[in-house]
């Protein structure tokens, strides 16, 4: 009995020491971002490395709000964000709705081929669309850069708010039709407030996805006007030299607000996103 | 006489996404067929057919075939590892007597959440052969005697480019698993147990039955994202060294974008997309065989 419980406990003190092995290899990166934005210039390039600093400065952070193209490109990536979720939950909360509750001819088909339209590469549609944008004088704009995520993030925006509308039951609608409320007025006023956990989902995802976006950014903008984050903070590596602290106080800065929103959300998202991309 | 159309109401939710998705995807996704019968550069307007020559050149680039097996290598390792980490962690979390379970999962969230051009930045940080934070780690645990060059050495440049990814995507892979060991019926463990079965029997009897196609599925999601992965390559080695890392999102790249040479870029790419296709058609045959059983 005694020996049961000695190897109980050792199994135990194994899983944590594994989960904590873990954690450190998950957050270490993160870490030593943070430590290296602190250090002053003259500990960053040090033999041996060292894991604290002693002499804390906000200097790199100066250079990196004052000196360089980051608050520019933090402008556009928030533009280029907010207007890429607004469009995708616009799009998919309607095109979700409409295939949680009506069965058309194609129907099927369609919510197929968005199941494939989610992994869909980027590197299969980059060229034909620089040139589309291109043609249209869209290169080196928002409109670019909205447009090409659209392409990612509504299918999955769609997918996960289709198979939370049909876990909202139909008799709430149903009532409120019988009150006189169109099938919009329903959808507006009955469906979404119950889903809010849905929406949050779809926002958060939708979020992540565009303020990393890197491929579209990439090729597509060419002016500090119009360029996001990911692409600034790679400029910090020049052709010989890179300077670290400024890139990994830059990196700090893009990190927080994903940080923020995940924290806060992390609840509706984890869920969200476990049952959208697992039941497809 | 006004003729009153009628509509489908479902049809008309459907509508705007399915002509926005017409537009930034599916007629790209053709387009890029079209461009690959075709010659075009920089310096010539429009296109010249040139039927399927492109691929021809294309498999007899010696360079190409380089990337396909860079590739091959790239996706096998990532998801190979990727897969078995995150299933490890899910199992070992989701074990009962674990304490502050969703503090641990954010912990280990990290990765996943932060934006990918970040973590590949401060991994080239931390693989640094001279002030890295990995060879003086390793050198002080007696491991190795001089420092490696992670990113440029041609043996180890797609090695440590695969483990940045397994950084990154291991997260999901544990949260997907998780969700579906979440599902497996308590009464079907209990019935084991009373039956006389151990835990690791009852996990291997009970627990991986239920959630094998889900299994099935994440894999074949993570072959596809690794195939089509672009950012990591690109950021950290460049494909490089001597070609050694170059997967054919990067050829793609670097053909499209560095030599404005689309039609053979295009080519390149619709022979990835149709890699991407049969994994896709796995992925759909498996998840639909799972909504069956359902």
């Amino acid at each position: 009995m005694k020996q049961r419980k000695m190897l109980t406990f050792s199994g135990q003190t194994l899983s944590y020491l594994f989960l904590l092995a873990v954690i450190i290899f998950a957050i270490f990166p993160a870490l030593w971002m943070f430590v290296t934005s602190i250090k002053p210039h003259s500990e960053i390039l040090t033999t041996p490395p060292r894991w604290i600093t002693h002499h804390p400065t906000l200097s790199s952070y100066s250079r990196v709000l004052f000196h360089s193209s980051i608050p520019r490109a933090f402008l556009n990536s928030v533009v280029v964000t907010v207007c890429t979720t607004i469009l995708t939950l616009f799009f998919s909360i309607l095109a979700g709705y409409g295939f949680s509750r009506y069965k058309f001819r194609g129907s099927r088909t369609l919510s197929t081929g968005l199941l494939f339209g989610q992994m869909m590469p980027g590197v299969a549609i980059v060229i034909p669309l620089y040139m589309a944008l291109n043609k249209v004088h869209l290169i080196d704009s928002y409109a670019a850069l909205v447009i090409a995520n659209m392409a990612i993030t509504i299918p999955l925006g769609v997918i996960m708010l289709r198979s939370f509308f049909q876990s909202v039951p139909r008799e709430l609608e149903e009532a409120a039709k019988i009150d006189g409320t169109t099938n919009l007025g329903a959808l507006f006023r009955i469906i979404l407030p119950v889903s809010a956990p849905g929406i949050i989902a779809v926002s958060v995802y939708t979020f992540l996805n565009s303020w990393e976006e890197f491929l579209f950014a990439l090729n597509f903008t060419n002016s500090a006007s119009v360029q996001t984050l990911p692409i600034a903070v790679n400029e910090f590596s020049g052709e010989f030299v890179i300077d670290w602290g400024g890139m990994m106080s830059a990196s700090v800065v893009v990190s927080i607000p994903v940080l923020v929103v995940f924290l806060a959300c992390s609840k509706y998202f984890v869920k969200g996103l476990a049952d959208g991309s697992v039941k497809g | 006489m006004k003729k009153k159309i009628h509509l489908n109401p479902g049809a008309m939710y459907v509508t705007p996404a399915v002509i926005v998705i017409a537009l930034v995807m599916l007629f790209p996704l053709v387009y890029t067929f079209y461009l690959s019968f075709n010659e075009s550069s920089l310096y010539s307007t429009g296109l010249k057919f040139v039927g399927f020559s492109q691929y021809v050149k294309l498999f007899q680039d010696h360079l190409f075939v380089n990337s396909l097996k860079a590739t091959f290598y790239w996706t096998f390792g990532s998801v190979v590892f990727q897969f078995l980490l995150g299933f490890f962690v899910a199992v070992v979390l989701n074990q009962k007597f674990i304490r502050y379970r969703s503090v641990l999962r954010i912990f280990i969230m990290i990765p996943w959440v932060l934006p990918s051009i970040i973590g590949v930045n401060v991994w080239k940080w931390a693989y640094h052969p001279d002030f890295g934070i990995i060879n003086y780690f390793l050198k002080s645990m007696g491991l190795i005697s001089h420092n490696i060059t992670w990113l440029s050495g041609a043996h180890t440049a797609l090695l440590s480019t695969i483990i940045v990814n397994v950084w990154k995507m291991f997260p999901l892979v544990m949260l997907m698993i998780e969700a579906s060991l979440q599902s497996v019926p308590e009464h079907l463990k209990d019935a084991a147990k009373v039956d006389g079965a151990n835990m690791v029997r009852t996990f291997f009897t009970v627990t991986v039955p239920h959630i094998s196609s889900t299994c099935y599925t994440i894999i074949m999601l993570l072959v596809i994202w690794t195939l089509n992965s672009f950012v990591f390559v690109y950021a950290l080695t460049g494909g490089g060294p001597a070609h050694s890392s170059e997967v054919m999102s990067m050829y793609v790249y670097k053909y499209a974008f560095e030599n404005y040479n689309f039609g053979l870029a295009a080519a390149a790419s619709v022979v990835l997309f149709l890699i991407t296709v049969v994994f896709a058609l796995i992925y759909a045959l498996v998840t639909m065989k799972g909504e069956g059983e359902r």
